[in-house]
């Protein structure tokens, strides 16, 4: 009645019609609109991209908290992380030796610019295999600690046909609470589940997963999805123009070389790091099915000399834990007949940056030159 | 604006046209406008000076209407009754501090009330005496003039307003280091320009008194407010106080143009400012072909982000049965520089045209009698240019602005007196003048779009840099 009184006579019956004919008509095509979206929600939309076409692909995965200034994003799309990347389109050529780099943000290189990277530094030397072959590595680090996750990139990765991965590993990596809380891996289920499937994990990975509902496949579900994977696009064409895909501000927050007199790591306390809390099924699973080589390396961790070391290596490790785990890492390699480097302590402690597994280029050189003797070791190189 | 406050104003503005459909439009705009001053106000690092400047902004519009209105028109009923609304809102808002989160009029706790009763005493007091006789308001008025003019530069002036930031700062005992960007005056650029045009009118015998609470309207329509258009008066007014139904500014028309402006500014523009030019990006960028690009996007971007404003103000207007004057006509597809400044913020250009451009060429043409029409054109075409940069903002980037098109539209005038009766006599099949015409469009976007570098950089090293890359010397 309200309406009708002021709307309708005020504005005269024909444009009353005209706006209520509008709304109707504008909610119908949203609704069916949204309903069709949810049709797409398993179609990969996230593989069209301008990368690699109008502007060249990224040197490492999309990952960025201030894109404004590092023109570069987090995102969940995989498809559309993958597909913003040089290796996406780069052709392997019968003269290729290509090296895929997995990790965390010390393989992706938090604080440094893609020359200075692991990948970055390798590749400068040109190396190439003793029958002739470029080696060519490549950055698949991506800056969450979860063996799950980098199970998901090795996954994906198969697909560009590598020849040798290095898979750099730590402690924090391997906590069965940490697997599923990295972003990529909690924001894509689907992917969780098919990687559980695939590689015969245990049930325990589907626990914690949630499958999308209706709602959140619709355009509305997915805007956000959406809007980034438009950022991306855009920040595209920011990297393309200036190479830059990193904010690298002057001043940072050092690592902590000092701690409080507390020797637990997650909920555990010595004497016992529970090894069946720990992933190792994950790089069993993984080792066993693939079909190429992998290289395991216990990546390396700053180790403090300052207030109450003699009960922490770093903010992440007690001593005794990460004793531990070197012994059991140690143990799985041995038993599963893996090529493993333990590089625990390879770096000075002033070469770490904001955290005690990120390094300076200085840090990443002395780890590269390590890596290079390894790399050499397995496939022989010559410069 | 942000997006929320767009939809605040729509809400509101739709309840409104809803239960009062147009009438007590006036009053309406009266309110709202005020409170809307104070709210879009952003914060500034100096204390109260979020609560100050929009002050100052009601006492400038005070002191014009005292000024431009004669005794007889300034003691009615009605305005007194305006005045008393205006003090409560005034009032209300200072006593109410910022109780509110989500609804934040000020962004800061006011000064103390002491203060405010004081200063209150005082202004009504200047008011007062201004009021008294009519005789001296030509000379109020000049003064007035002045002091905006004045306040204009400090305000426009980087060195000026940083130097008066820090003084200020040191009298409240602040360390907070400022940047000139911190410093936002809400709407004051478009405010100073609107009582420049009506002091003008005054002075020259063609304004019209009205009413302070139209006056305040016209001066602080909230809409228009950030970013235009700029009306004239008598227009405005006439709007204001018509109530009359099916003037062709209805609902639907006004959604429909907000909806435009919203896609304009929040999609378009706003996406395509991630790409946009600026002084970080033109050292950062590595290569010419980029550059262009980021160069480009800025000139869409900036237009785009005007126009969307313009639109989604004009939007709003016209749900409230106000019609507001274009801003933008295709500045993109002008064949030429003149073309482009009679379709790019067009409400800019008729007020430096109106009061500037015409009075200062009428001057020299009764004044210096002998002087060539080529160089008067030249004085007057690049003065004028000048000026609209320097209104962007009192630091030489906007001079070099203002040069390029001053200079621009005088070669392009002298260019098409000399080729364009060549042209006519050629006789050209339509083909041929068809691909002039887009050659024609393609050159004036190219010079608009590179003029740009001086508007999106400040510093002139970095300005010097983008051009030595764009063009490889």
């Amino acid at each position: 009645m309200f309406f009708k009184n002021y709307l309708v006579f005020e504005i005269s019956m024909s444009q009353y019609r005209f706006l209520r004919n509008t709304i109707l008509k504008a909610l119908f095509i949203f609704l069916v609109l949204n309903i069709l979206f949810t049709k797409l929600y398993n179609y990969p939309y996230g593989k069209i991209s301008l990368y690699n076409i109008l502007f060249e692909g990224r040197d490492r995965l999309p990952f960025g908290e201030n894109p404004n200034k590092s023109y570069n994003l987090t995102l969940n799309n995989l498809d559309a992380m993958f597909s913003s990347l040089k290796i996406n389109k780069a052709q392997k050529n019968d003269d290729e030796f290509r090296i895929l780099l997995i990790g965390d943000s010390s393989v992706w290189g938090i604080r440094l610019d893609n020359q200075n990277t692991i990948s970055g530094q390798i590749n400068e030397h040109s190396f190439t295999t003793c029958d002739g072959k470029k080696i060519k590595v490549y950055n698949m680090g991506y800056p969450t600690l979860s063996l799950f996750k980098d199970m998901m990139i090795i996954n994906r990765s198969l697909s560009y046909s590598p020849d040798l991965i290095l898979w750099f590993v730590t402690l924090e990596s391997f906590p069965m609470v940490n697997q599923l809380s990295s972003p990529i891996v909690t924001n894509n289920p689907t992917e969780v589940q098919l990687l559980v499937n695939k590689y015969k994990l245990k049930n325990y990975y589907l626990s914690d997963i949630t499958l999308p509902d209706f709602y959140s496949k619709t355009i509305i579900g997915q805007r956000r999805n959406i809007h980034d994977l438009i950022r991306l696009q855009l920040y595209g064409a920011m990297w393309a123009s200036t190479k830059i895909d990193q904010d690298l501000p002057q001043t940072f927050s050092p690592a902590l070389r000092d701690f409080e007199e507390d020797d637990s790591f997650h909920d555990w306390r010595p004497p016992l790091l529970p090894k069946d809390e720990l992933a190792f099924d994950i790089l069993e699973k993984m080792s066993k099915s693939l079909d190429l080589p992998i290289i395991l390396i216990n990546e390396p961790i700053l180790i403090s000399h300052g207030e109450n070391s003699h009960i922490r290596y770093n903010y992440y490790y007690p001593r005794w834990a990460y004793d531990q785990y070197r012994g059991y890492l140690q143990n799985f390699v041995n038993k599963n007949g893996l090529k493993y480097y333990d590089l625990w302590n390879l770096v000075n402690e002033k070469e770490f940056t904001n955290s005690a597994i990120h390094m300076t280029p200085k840090g990443v050189a002395k780890l590269c030159s390590n890596m290079i003797e390894i790399i050499n070791e397995t496939i022989c190189l010559k410069k | 604006m942000s997006f929320n406050q767009i939809a605040i104003f729509l809400a509101i503005v739709i309840i409104y046209r809803i239960i009062f459909n147009y009438r007590y439009k006036k009053q309406f705009v009266f309110i709202l406008s005020i409170i809307v001053l104070y709210w879009l106000q952003p914060n500034i690092i100096f204390r109260n000076w979020d609560y100050w400047f929009p002050s100052i902004s009601i006492f400038l519009i005070l002191l014009s209407w005292v000024i431009v209105t004669p005794k007889s028109k300034i003691f009615l009923k009605h305005n007194i009754a305006t005045l008393l609304i205006l003090i409560s809102i005034f009032m209300t808002i200072t006593m109410m501090g910022n109780p509110f989160k989500e609804v934040l009029i000020l962004k800061t706790s006011p000064p103390q009330l002491s203060l405010i009763l004081k200063l209150l005493f005082i202004i009504f007091l200047l008011l007062l005496i201004l009021s008294i006789t009519d005789k001296f308001k030509l000379v109020y008025s000049y003064i007035f003039f002045i002091l905006l003019i004045g306040i204009f530069i400090i305000y426009k002036s980087p060195t000026f307003l940083l130097k008066i930031a820090s003084w200020s700062q040191s009298i409240s005992g602040g360390t907070a280091h400022i940047k000139i960007d911190e410093i936002r005056w809400i709407g004051f650029s478009y405010l100073a320009f609107r009582l420049l045009h009506i002091i003008r009118d005054k002075q020259t015998g063609r304004y019209l008194p009205i009413d302070l609470d139209r006056f305040l309207s016209f001066a602080i329509y909230f809409p228009a407010i950030t970013a235009g258009p700029i009306d004239r008066i008598e227009h405005f007014d006439q709007e204001i106080t018509n109530e009359e139904k099916d003037r062709g500014t209805d609902l639907i028309i006004g959604l429909r143009r907000i909806m435009i402006g919203l896609f304009n500014k929040f999609v378009i523009a706003d996406s395509l400012s991630i790409i946009s030019v600026n002084t970080i990006i033109a050292l950062q960028s590595t290569s010419s072909y980029w550059l262009w690009i980021h160069l480009f996007a800025y000139s869409i971007q900036i237009y785009f982000d005007f126009c969307g404003y313009t639109d989604i103000a004009i939007g709003i207007s016209n749900c409230l049965g106000i019609k507001l004057p274009e801003n933008f006509n295709k500045p993109f597809s002008a064949q030429n520089l003149t073309q482009f400044w009679n379709r790019w913020h067009m409400t800019l250009t008729q007020w430096f045209r109106s009061y500037f451009f015409n009075p200062f060429n009428r001057f020299f043409k009764i004044n210096y009698k002998k002087i060539s029409p080529q160089l008067l054109l030249f004085i007057t075409q690049v003065s004028t240019m000048v000026l609209i940069g320097l209104w962007h903002g009192i630091s030489i980037n906007f001079i070099i602005w203002g040069l390029w098109h001053g200079l621009g539209l005088f070669i392009q005038n002298r260019w098409s007196s000399f080729i364009q009766p060549i042209i006519d006599d050629l006789h050209l099949p339509s083909n041929v003048l068809n691909i002039m015409r887009y050659l024609s469009i393609f050159i004036t976007f190219v010079y608009v779009t590179v003029g740009w570098t001086w508007f999106a950089i400040n510093d002139i090293n970095t300005g010097l840099h983008v051009f030595q890359k764009l063009f490889g010397f």
